[in-house]
């Protein structure tokens, strides 16, 4: 039987966060949290897998403890576990902490075959999260995997499409593999309501710091995030509706010309 | 960890083997300059080998040295090989900085050997500044959707990485420097040990000119184009480097297809570069761009078009199209 | 009708030189709205008006020179309500799209027409209210909306337009600014698309926004089980708020346009015939959860295929974002053009069926959506005929479905009014009774004439 995780992440809505226009702070207030849209994808992905292959789907995400809402909501479609690392502990970690403290939880429990992530996340939007825990699971990766085929569970390897800028690669891999999903081929589910009754009542495995054995508190959260953000600030709008106007159109076009190349 | 001990900005060159990637060449052209602030040496850092042509495109922008790899494992881009290699040679050589392209393939192998070395990485700056007190480079980066600008710094580890995206900075070549130190180091990987084998590639088949919502350079036709005008506007968009895209009532007419149709019913697009002619200004038309520069081009004053531009002109869209051309030729 | 330059030289003593188009200066839009395969009806003049007072001072001289006055807001109408058939002055009230109040207490809001219909919703929502017309067309303006008394959607729980204009100040032909409030009189202007009065500030009614709510999605075998159970689950008192048949050939359609079909096509390898989209609304979780779980004691009977459950942010918008789509994906056709109708429930399988065969005998592909609880249906034909060639044969199916429509107790007018496109099918009775008002208010008939009335 594959063994598949699944990495999601709750995130704040940001195309609904605005900006406050007095202070130029983010406004984080009343956002929803919901769940990183590519991730639901990702699931997708490894839902498609345990149905044609048979399987597990583990799911762990981190966060504070209503981040246990994404997982439901995921366990609704048909993943099978679930488990939050959550602890204070874990907190204002950046990708390198968060690796590893994901990995150390997940592996605290289990051993995986396949690993799914989303390609990036909306508020972070670094994408270093998949390769980062690829590393630290010692597997292989395949960022922006567009279309799984053909599982070998006899030779643990697989055939998989990625993305690349211009075309599409055809790869043999091999197990264990992690694959950062695109959108495509693998629309997101929508949960029944017998599901989502009982992801409802599911059992989520809660783990704290203290519950993951030979974790190194020196590499989680914020002592073990190498970069930091000393200060944010509001982008520079543009001022709206400059008419260009240089007494004739051959000197405004001239002008514009050199406002585009700018 | 003792910071001192870090020098030397490195960049990565990505090259397929008969050209370098546009991307390496616009890094290197950046980091030179905040190599010029700290007074570190830039490096060039590359697998494979080059025609010397290419080699002369890097050496134009103004490289202190180049560390070229030969070995087993380059000849194809796979995780493995190229994150080990980095490994190997950050170890051996302690820079301040690794620069990547945030191409795929720079995005896949970037981040996992910054984590490989437990160092810092960061992603998608779109300025660099080389702070002199605390001697780190602070990453300026849009966070969250965009809304609000952060900066990231690696203030305790080195090296500090960072990928950075195709576009985001210019390849002006400053000139060459008389020595040119080049460093040829070999580190085999094994062929075995790599876990992605390559069974095929495909070449996208779709047509580039009908791809317009990744396109940085958007001309769009509204209503009020001619139908023989269209060749001119064509070309425009080809001069500066874009695709030509169009209206709603454009398509209802049958001129233009319906994937270059811009707005809520059409495509969503996101250029640097927007330039409307003739476009009215709809709402359901403006709201499907989020262009970092928005120009307008109409003979009503009064159009609502020029509400939502940065820059706009009131005046006859061909006539416009036609000095335009004429200044981008001349 | 011919424009005299004394006229022109008389609306520009009221409006600035800009705000009066002539000629070139007149963009090619004002000739058609949305209708596919619409006429081009050039206006002779354009005016951008920005306030009641020159609405009036517009009207005030059309009257005294005899010119035709249609009004336009977004023209994003499909029956080409806005468009100058008989040629004259073109009233843009596009540039009136200001807020002039919101009252938090009374829980109303007060517009200018031109306001699109987002901006309202929008509005509303940021004080944690709710305007809940919605005819899909979400760029469409309020003076649109109130012209043809649009209701959408969410017509089956909250009504139309109409529900929820309180009050609106309108200028008559004649240049006269009245203030209506509740009475015939302003029923009367709701829906009369233009023929009566123009509307130039209303006031609309605001509702609570639901606390919790969610999407169901019931898949079906075919049509008919499909409008059955919306009509059980209406009699069963639900409180739905949306009760939306979709037809599993838009859905594929619209889904192989935008790439994400969002609502099932098939399920366990079978195709499905429709999908009954459900909204239920509640003050709290805990009484959703009290509904869902009432109407799936009822799934048995409704021989629904499965009960699908949207209740995130992001499922809830891709939802509605895949229900949107489908009246602007099928532009994409090569010929397409749109049917819309009001047919009774109980008829409305029967309609719909007659409808896709009809249309499929004829060449043609038809597609349909529709409120099963108000009776609003969108019929969408497509076809890969050239646009010349379709007019035509879309035009004899048109005919026929609005013929079987009043047959079954329909109404042809739906949610785009009648416009020019369906002036053949106002009913004689409904004819006279317009009439009858607009004597009163419009003797010269200078209101969108070759409409209507």
């Amino acid at each position: 039987m594959l063994k598949l995780l699944c990495c999601v992440k709750q995130v704040p809505d940001v195309d609904q966060m605005r900006m406050d226009p007095e202070t130029g702070n983010l406004i984080r207030a009343g956002v929803p949290a919901i769940l990183n849209p590519v991730d639901a994808n990702a699931l997708s992905a490894a839902l498609k897998v345990k149905e044609t292959y048979g399987g597990e789907i583990t799911l762990i995400t981190m966060g504070p403890p209503n981040a246990e809402a994404v997982l439901r909501e995921c366990l609704a479609v048909g993943a099978d576990k679930a488990i939050l690392v959550s602890d204070r502990a874990f907190g204002n970690a950046d990708t390198l902490a968060t690796s590893y403290s994901i990995a150390s939880a997940a592996l605290s429990q289990d051993s995986y075959d396949m690993i799914f992530c989303g390609k990036e996340t909306i508020d972070g939007a670094t994408g270093q999260m998949g390769p980062q825990l690829a590393e630290r699971f010692g597997a292989a990766q395949v960022s922006g995997a567009l279309l799984l085929k053909e599982v070998n569970e006899e030779n643990k390897t697989m055939i998989v499409d990625r993305e690349l800028e211009k075309g599409v690669e055809t790869l043999k891999v091999t197990l264990p593999v992690l694959f950062t999903m695109e959108k495509t081929n693998y629309p997101v589910r929508i949960p029944n309501l017998k599901g989502k009754m009982k992801a409802k009542k599911a059992e989520i495995t809660v783990l704290s710091a203290d519950d993951i054995p030979g974790l190194d508190r020196s590499r989680i959260g914020d002592p073990g995030s190498p970069t930091k953000v000393p200060r944010m600030f509001p982008p520079v709008m543009p001022e709206p509706g400059m008419i260009i106007d240089e007494g004739s159109l051959e000197a405004s076009v001239a002008k514009l010309m050199g406002l585009i190349k700018e | 960890m003792d910071k001192s001990n870090f020098k030397n900005m490195w960049v990565y060159i990505e090259h397929d083997g008969k050209t370098v990637s546009d991307v390496s060449l616009e890094l290197c052209c950046e980091i030179k300059k905040l190599c010029d602030q700290s007074g570190d040496k830039l490096i060039a850092v590359m697998a494979g080998e080059l025609p010397q042509l290419e080699m002369d495109k890097i050496a134009d922008c103004g490289i202190d040295g180049v560390i070229k790899v030969a070995g087993t494992g380059y000849e194809r881009y796979n995780t493995e090989a190229y994150t080990n290699l980095f490994t190997v040679l950050c170890k051996k050589y302690n820079p301040s900085a690794v620069f990547v392209g945030a191409t795929v393939n720079g995005r896949d192998f970037a981040p996992r050997f910054a984590a490989r070395l437990e160092t810092g990485c960061t992603s998608d700056a779109t300025e660099l500044i080389y702070n002199h007190e605390t001697k780190d480079i602070e990453f300026v980066e849009p966070a969250a959707g965009g809304k609000i600008m952060a900066v990231i710094t690696i203030p305790v580890l080195r090296p500090q990485v960072g990928t950075l995206r195709p576009g985001t900075f210019k390849h002006i070549p400053s000139g060459r420097k008389e020595n040119i130190e080049v460093i040829e180091e070999h580190i085999d990987f094994d062929v075995k040990d790599i876990c992605t084998k390559l069974i095929e590639y495909k070449a996208d088949e779709f047509d580039p000119e009908l791809d317009i919502a990744s396109c940085e350079t958007i001309v769009c036709v509204g209503s009020a184009v001619k139908e023989e005008s269209l060749p001119k506007y064509k070309e425009l968009a080809k001069l500066l480097g874009g695709k030509l895209a169009c209206t709603r009532p454009v398509v209802d007419r049958e001129l233009l297809p319906y994937k270059l149709q811009v707005g809520q019913s059409g495509v969503m697009i996101k250029p640097k570069l927007y330039i409307g002619f003739g476009v009215s200004g709809a709402v359901n038309h403006v709201t499907g761009i989020d262009a970092e520069k928005f120009v307008a081009v109409n003979t009503d004053a009064t159009a609502p078009i020029f509400n939502y531009c940065d820059y706009g002109i009131v005046g006859d869209m061909d006539e416009v199209c036609d000095m335009m051309l004429a200044e981008l030729t001349k | 009708m011919s424009i005299s330059t004394e006229f022109i030289t008389t609306l520009k003593t009221v409006l600035a030189d800009e705000q009066v188009l002539l000629n070139d200066a007149i963009g090619a839009d004002f000739a058609h709205d949305e209708l596919p395969g619409g006429q081009e009806h050039m206006p002779e003049v354009v005016v951008k008006v920005t306030s009641t007072e020159e609405v009036s001072a517009v009207l005030k001289t059309c009257s005294e020179y005899n010119i035709p006055v249609t009004v336009r807001g977004a023209g994003t109408g499909r029956a080409g309500g806005s468009v100058p058939v008989n040629g004259g002055l073109v009233l843009s009230v596009k540039e009136m799209n200001k807020l002039l109040g919101f009252d938090e207490e009374a829980k109303t809001i007060t517009v200018q027409p031109g306001v699109i219909l987002q901006d309202v919703m929008a509005e509303a929502s940021s004080h944690g209210m709710y305007y809940p017309p919605d005819p899909g067309e979400k760029t469409a303006t309020i003076g649109g909306n109130v012209s043809t008394n649009a209701g959408g959607p969410c017509a089956t729980k909250y009504g139309s337009t109409q529900d929820y204009v309180l009050d609106a100040t309108v200028v008559l032909a004649d240049g006269s600014v009245k203030k209506l409030s509740e009475n015939d009189e302003l029923k009367n202007v709701i829906g009369s698309e233009g023929t009566l009065a123009v509307v130039t500030e209303i006031t609309l009614k605001l509702i609570d926004k639901p606390q919790a709510d969610v999407i169901l999605l019931l898949p079906f075998m075919d049509t008919e089980s499909c409008i059955n159970a919306a009509i059980r689950i209406k009699e069963e008192n639900t409180d739905a708020a949306i009760l939306e048949y979709l037809d599993t050939d838009i859905v594929e359609f619209s889904g192989n346009v935008t790439g994400n079909p969002v609502f099932p096509i098939e399920m366990d390898g079978e195709r499905v015939g429709a999908t009954l989209m459900v909204t239920l609304e509640g003050e709290s979780e805990d009484e959703l959860d009290e509904k869902m779980e009432a109407l799936a004691e009822l799934s048995e009977e409704l021989e629904c295929l499965d009960i699908l459950v949207v209740d995130t942010p992001t499922l809830k918008r891709d939802t509605w974002a895949a229900h949107d789509a489908f009246h602007t994906s099928t532009e994409s056709a090569k010929s397409e053009d749109e049917i819309n109708i009001t047919v009774p429930a109980d008829k409305m399988a029967e309609l719909i069926e007659f409808a896709k065969s009809f249309a499929e005998e004829k060449g043609l592909k038809a597609m349909a959506y529709s409120h099963v609880g108000s009776g609003g249906l969108h019929i969408h034909v497509i076809s890969d005929m050239a646009k010349a060639d379709f007019i035509p044969v879309m035009a004899s199916v048109a005919e026929t479905i609005y013929e079987k429509c009043s047959e079954l107790g329909g109404c042809v007018r739906g949610e785009y009014g009648y416009g020019y496109a369906k002036k053949s099918y106002v009913s004689e009775e409904k004819r006279s009774e317009l009439l009858a008002v607009k004597a009163a208010l419009d003797p010269k008939g200078l209101m969108n004439p070759g409409k209507v009335v």
